[in-house]
């Protein structure tokens, strides 16, 4: 499919007559195409330990190679593979091409219509190159137009001894509401008087203490409107509004907040996008079908990824070297509880896969991992649509050696993801 | 066969018919149960609760086949028992004792040994089983009354029929009565697409909630409360009573201007239901009414020693059908006498509102005098006859109709990171004590609110990473037509509840190691009676399965609130000749208000919840 997807993209850019442009949305989408990365070690079937990690320094992130370094995890190497967009999104991106740009201030775009906003490779001279590459993050490809992540099992674990202190399963769900490339209607849903980007929406399966608790948040087309965050709490039958403090608290005492979610689940304009330079290194990408997967929670026709290393904080997937940028975040509010987060998103896809979070004095405090699956590799419904899935993650709070770990089930599949299901009214429900 | 349970039995013998259409869909039921056990104890009582719970929450997804999107079954069962009516001698079938009054010349006089000029108690109406009602009013502070406190199986005096009339069993097992309170929900729940639009039924018994404050309810009048479970302090969602209600949603999420759109429409055909207050003897007597009403209605029917009535030197005792509470009117179930109501919700422009409305009767009970009684007791000349006399402290218990009209509404403060919430309702209909009419009550319209605020907080000097919830609270109480004046005594006259009060709350809520520990402190002062509780907590969840609670609920301030004097309790005398209930009871008890009426409630609890 990849191949497919890869030769369309160069038929398109073929007949489009716009040769730069071309080369520009293809280098985008396409970084693997004259060649992978190498790296001595780092290469496919290797096992990257304590004993070898200082020769795969450089293609680690400092967290990692930390963390493998003190024998936390032994990373399993597998080949760099093409994780090819989707054909639409890739063709709203050469359609708008060099008809966006930043407005004056953080947090304010014009132009920008559907695709990647700035596919234009980053260049350190730029001052705004770390903003333009957290619009490409916003407006990535992300989950698509819309799908679930339905079940998700998350595991609260002790690092010490991998003691498993609570699992809840839960049932997440996405929705563009805007700049839709993949699914009817496009580009938008309406009406849309808010003009509101994305929901989210999750729903706690278990445990009973905090089953029936929901989660709608609403992302906003102007960034420099706060999100929109309710949460239902079903021993109160009672949708609360919440401050936004609440959005970088704890989420259900998991070593997880909501601005966390998906690498960062917050505003632009509400951080300082640094552009740290592109870098080849090991991120999480794999094919969910060549892993070994999980025997718990394992369903007739699925199972899960699962976990391993030091307290079972670690995917238990493959690495493969990928070319990604490194932008420092910084947040502007000097009250908020990280100091900086340092995220690494891989180049082709967009996905903040890797994230280090520092705490205000500067010291490491999270280590975030997002494994991301090929959907070539994963559910039938999942295949051909071009969208890197969330397929694990891993946040280890490396102060408190603590750990929270999700096990995904990705489901590309609009009728799970129904526009009713994301108002507050529907929320208030209980169902 | 009662009428609610009729409809009820209607409704579901419609839905099992079609349950063959409504095969399982392979999602099974799904089924969370809940243990809890809870012990709570007083100093001046001792053990005040000691209480096993059983919860099932039951769900049962069903195939809607074309018609609905989604359909489901849901039923709550609960079941409890208290043991502290079997253990605690203090409550059940051996509480109570004898009772003396002490009286403004000196010494006591014990029930039944007052003069009774007008003939003595019923044969039976002994000093044994009773409690002073508020005995910590001095003589000179008003009237003292002393109601009987053994379960209403074991002695029936006092007991309101079809009100306060509960046994022992019905005491320590509440969800066993013959509203069948131990099915605590059963609904059917469906959603049906109407274009681009949800339409969303549910038919059934269940709880259905208005409004966005905490502890006390000013739009979330929908549903009566049971507050003889422990006061205000439990969750609402397990101390609302759930009626049988049909209940339509129609969600058209974004239209014109508005982010989301929806209408709700609510017919609550169960038939009515008033607030549970307990009664006299019932280990919690949220706002003093249950030890008053009691007394009250033994007076009437049994007859009665009063201590310090009309500002006599020593009580008196009043023979039956004279003064007391004659009986609760409880609605009959008829169409007018059930509940209708409707909201629009929505969002616009970051702003959440509500517009709601309501028709109903009121959860609070109102004494209604202007009944007939034998004698003129609060007039200027005794008579031995019957008759409605003006002013005669002789009533019915009412729950009139009212009206509630309201809104709500909740936005974020990006600037101080705080979500605001406001509430308020318009309620016309209501009925309050005022000694200045014959009857001794009138109608007020009365005017609720509530302004609300959340914050989250980081404070990392408290030794965690996680952010403190605080929560405050102002609610407040306008009485529209409001009138009280000066006697030419010095008392008062008319009106006893404030026009204007207010309560205050704020709640800071910590969480430690994971969230697994979590401390907290919950406060509350009312401002015009100078009350106050603080109710500090730690819950543990040392895993899934399991949760701890530990805590106090302790209850300060001022709780000797009077109403005028008792140089005014002086209805042989001269004119107006009005006013014998005057500063104790029950006049003063309405201005001390819930946290007030609670002093002697104060107590520390422990709590283990077991989930599987």
């Amino acid at each position: 499919m990849k191949k497919i997807v890869t030769a369309a993209l160069a038929a398109g850019l073929a007949f489009s007559g716009a040769a730069q442009a071309s080369d520009v949305v293809e280098k985008s989408f396409l970084p693997y195409k004259a060649g992978t990365p190498e790296n001595a070690v780092a290469k496919s079937g290797a096992v990257i330990t304590a004993a070898n990690v200082d020769q795969a320094k450089d293609v680690l992130d400092p967290a990692m190679y930390e963390a493998i370094k003190n024998g936390w995890y032994e990373m399993k190497v597998g080949a760099t593979t093409s994780f090819d967009v989707s054909k639409s999104y890739v063709d709203a991106t050469e359609k708008n091409l060099g008809k966006v740009a930043l407005g004056d201030k953080l947090g304010e775009i014009k132009g920008y219509v559907a695709g990647r906003p700035f596919p234009e490779e980053p260049q350190a001279s730029d001052p705004r190159a770390g903003e333009k590459i957290a619009w490409n993050f916003k407006y990535g490809i992300n989950w698509g137009d819309s799908a679930a992540n339905s079940p998700t099992y998350w595991s609260y674990r002790a690092m010490a001894d991998g003691k498993v202190e609570r699992v809840l399963k839960m049932s997440m769900h996405w929705l563009n509401f805007m700049h839709r490339t993949g699914q009817a209607p496009m580009p938008n849903i309406e009406p849309n008087p808010s003009e509101m980007y994305r929901a989210t929406y999750v729903k706690v399966l278990e445990p009973q203490d905090v089953a029936d608790t929901q989660l709608l948040i609403h992302r906003y087309e102007d960034d420099t409107k706060l999100d929109s965050t309710w949460l239902y709490l079903g021993f109160q039958r009672r949708v609360r509004k919440l401050s936004s403090g609440q959005i970088t608290d704890s989420f259900l005492g998991s070593d997880i907040m909501i601005e966390d979610f998906e690498g960062y689940n917050g505003r632009i304009s509400d951080m300082k996008w640094t552009f740290k330079g592109a870098r080849t290194i090991l991120m999480p990408f794999f094919n969910h079908d060549e892993q070994v997967l999980a025997a718990e929670y394992a369903e007739p026709n699925y199972k899960f990824v699962g976990f391993t290393g030091k307290g079972s904080c670690f995917a238990n997937v493959s690495w493969q070297l990928r070319k990604a940028y490194e932008v420092d975040v910084t947040p502007i509010d000097p009250n908020h509880p990280v100091g900086k987060r340092t995220m690494f998103f891989d180049a082709q896809t967009m996905a903040a896969s890797r994230t280090l979070t520092y705490d205000r004095n500067g010291k490491l405090w999270k280590n975030f991992t997002i494994g991301k699956a090929h959907p070539d590799h994963h559910l039938p419904i999942n295949k051909g649509t071009g969208i890197a899935l969330d397929d694990t993650f891993s946040m280890i709070d490396v102060q408190a050696q603590h750990c929270t770990t999700g096990q995904f089930k990705g489901q590309v599949d609009a009728s799970m993801a129904p526009a009713n299901r994301f108002s507050v009214d529907a929320m208030r429900s209980g169902n | 066969m009662r009428y609610w349970l009729r409809y009820a039995t209607a409704g579901f013998l419609v839905l099992a018919a079609a349950m063959p259409a409504m095969a399982d869909d392979g999602d099974g039921w799904t089924i969370k149960n809940k243990v809890d056990e809870e012990v709570r104890f007083r100093d001046n009582v001792g053990l005040s609760k000691m209480r096993t719970l059983g919860q099932s929450d039951i769900d049962k997804k069903l195939n809607g086949g074309e018609t609905f999107s989604s359909l489901k079954l849901h039923t709550t069962l609960r079941a409890s028992y208290d043991k502290t009516y079997d253990v605690n001698p203090k409550f059940g079938a051996n509480a109570g004792g004898s009772v003396a009054f002490k009286n403004n010349s000196g010494g006591y006089t014990t029930w039944g040994s007052a003069a009774a000029p007008w003939g003595g108690l019923a044969n039976g109406n002994n000093n044994q089983g009773m409690a002073l009602v508020d005995g910590w009013r001095e003589p000179d502070g008003g009237l003292a009354f002393a109601t009987p406190v053994r379960p209403c199986d074991v002695d029936s005096r006092g007991c309101i029929k079809g009100y306060m009339d509960s046994t022992k069993n019905e005491l320590a097992a509440p969800e066993f009565n013959d509203r069948l309170d131990f099915i605590r929900e059963l609904y059917v729940d469906g959603e049906v697409p109407v274009g681009n639009n949800t339409l969303a039924l549910r038919f059934g018994r269940q709880q259905l909630v208005w409004g966005r404050s905490d502890l006390f309810r000013v739009l979330d009048v929908i549903n009566p409360v049971d507050y003889s479970r422990n006061s205000i302090y439990d969750e609402l969602s397990d101390t609302r009573i759930p009626m049988g209600m049909l209940r339509a949603d129609y969600r058209m999420g974004a239209r014109g201007p508005f982010d989301d759109i929806n209408f709700q429409s609510v017919w609550v055909w169960e038939k009515f239901r008033p607030n549970n207050l307990g009664q006299g003897g019932s280990t919690n007597n949220p706002g003093g009414a249950g030890a008053m009403f009691r007394a009250m209605n033994n007076c009437w029917e049994n007859g009665c020693t009063v201590g310090n009535y009309n500002g006599q030197a020593s009580a008196l005792t009043f023979a039956p059908h004279m003064i007391g509470i004659r009986r609760a009117e409880m609605p009959e179930w008829n169409l007018g006498n059930t509940t209708i109501g409707g909201k629009i919700e929505g969002e616009l422009k970051g702003v959440g509102f509500s517009l709601n409305a309501l028709h109903t009767r009121s959860q609070m009970p109102v004494l209604k005098g202007g009944v007939l009684s034998v004698g003129n007791r609060n007039g200027n000349s005794a008579s031995n006859n019957e008759a409605v006399w003006p002013y005669a402290p002789a009533f019915d218990i009412i729950f009139p109709r009212i009206s509630v009209f309201g809104g709500s509404a909740d936005f974020t403060a990006a600037p101080i990171d705080t979500a605001f919430r406001v509430e308020s309702t318009y309620t016309t209909g209501e009925m309050f004590a005022d000694n200045s009419t014959p009857d001794l009550v009138s109608k007020s319209d009365v005017i609720r609110y509530v302004f609300g605020a959340d914050r989250n907080t980081f404070m990392p000097f408290l030794g965690t990473n996680n952010a403190f919830l605080i929560s405050g609270q102002l609610f407040g109480q306008h009485i529209v037509n409001h009138h009280l004046e000066r006697t030419a005594t010095g008392g008062l006259m008319g009106m006893v509840d404030w026009e204007d009060s207010w309560i205050g709350t704020m709640m800071i809520k910590g969480w430690y190691a994971g969230q697994t520990i979590s401390p907290q402190i919950v406060f509350a002062h009312d401002f015009k009676a100078e009350s106050n509780v603080i109710e500090p907590s730690v819950e543990w969840i040392p895993a899934a399965m399991w949760r701890f609670r530990l805590g106090s609920n302790i209850k300060f301030g001022q709780y000797h609130q009077a109403f005028s004097t008792n140089a005014d309790g002086t209805p042989w005398g001269s004119a107006p000749a009005r006013n014998v209930w005057q500063s104790g009871q029950p006049y003063g008890n309405l201005r001390n208000g819930l946290l007030g009426e609670g002093h002697a409630e104060t107590e520390v609890f422990a709590n283990a919840t077991l989930r599987f």
